[in-house]
């Protein structure tokens, strides 16, 4: 599901002045990773994704009855999440490139994402992974 | 949406600030109220997003100003090392950059502000 271009226009428009952060060279926050645990654990679903040619805004929507991700979805979703390629991916999971495959799907109609925008969302929401778990 | 306090509070299991940083340091956790919607934001400054990158060279420039070398990038992505390499100066080249540190002080430090 995405949102209606006049519903980004207005999250736009509240969201005019707001800004990231003014960044700090490194270190990690306490609540590193929050989000993303969130996605996992089905607590959180990926609404929008989209940029206003600046900045990119990622829509996140609660979900209390929302369904965890299994072991194996995890584990894909994070290697897309550090940037692996669905071949490689398959190969650090010993598992074929079919499976990984279904794993992926199953675990993008959980999160009620396509691909491409699981994509764009993980840019930025993976960024917050701790650095242990980016180097898996 | 029934949530009780600051709707970010879900996500970390502890009420966050509105505005404040949820640990990327470019990027923070807002919460915007649409036609009684509750949605969380994250809102991300300083992108390797331009519209002229394509999927693989962003993916490579993320990559490269982590500090990753072209082999590893190449490991990683499952592609020659010299794909990697061409893809670093394409990306160099159409965001204006002279080297993969002037790519990773853009990542970590690119604040442009908001423009009008």
């Amino acid at each position: 599901m995405t949102l209606d271009s006049d519903t980004r226009r207005r999250i736009i428009e509240q969201l005019r002045g707001a800004r990231g952060e003014r960044p700090v060279p490194s270190g990690g926050h306490p609540s590193t990773g929050g989000v993303f645990a969130a996605l996992l654990e089905g607590r959180a679903r990926i609404v929008d994704c989209f940029d206003d040619g600046r900045r990119r805004f990622v829509v996140l929507e609660a979900t209390p009855a929302g369904e965890p991700l299994s072991a194996r979805e995890r584990s894909v979703v994070l290697a897309l999440a550090v940037e692996l390629s669905n071949k490689v991916a398959a190969l650090e999971l010993s598992i074929s490139q079919a499976t990984a495959s279904a794993h992926v799907a199953s675990a993008l109609r959980k999160l009620g994402v396509d691909r491409l925008t699981l994509l764009r969302a993980l840019a930025v929401i993976a960024d917050w992974l701790a650095p242990a778990e980016l180097a898996a | 949406m029934g949530f009780s306090g600051s709707a970010a509070s879900f996500l970390v299991g502890a009420p966050i600030a509105e505005g404040e940083s949820v640990a990327k340091p470019s990027a923070r956790l807002h919460e915007v109220v649409i036609d009684g919607r509750t949605y969380l934001v994250v809102l991300a400054d300083g992108l390797l997003t331009e519209d002229a990158l394509s999927r693989g060279e962003a993916s490579v420039a993320r990559l490269a100003a982590r500090g990753l070398c072209n082999a590893a990038i190449a490991a990683r992505r499952g592609t020659s090392p010299r794909t990697v390499a061409n893809q670093v100066a394409r990306v160099l080249a159409k965001l204006n950059l002279r080297s993969r540190h002037a790519l990773a002080a853009k990542v970590v430090f690119d604040d442009l502000g908001e423009v009008a």
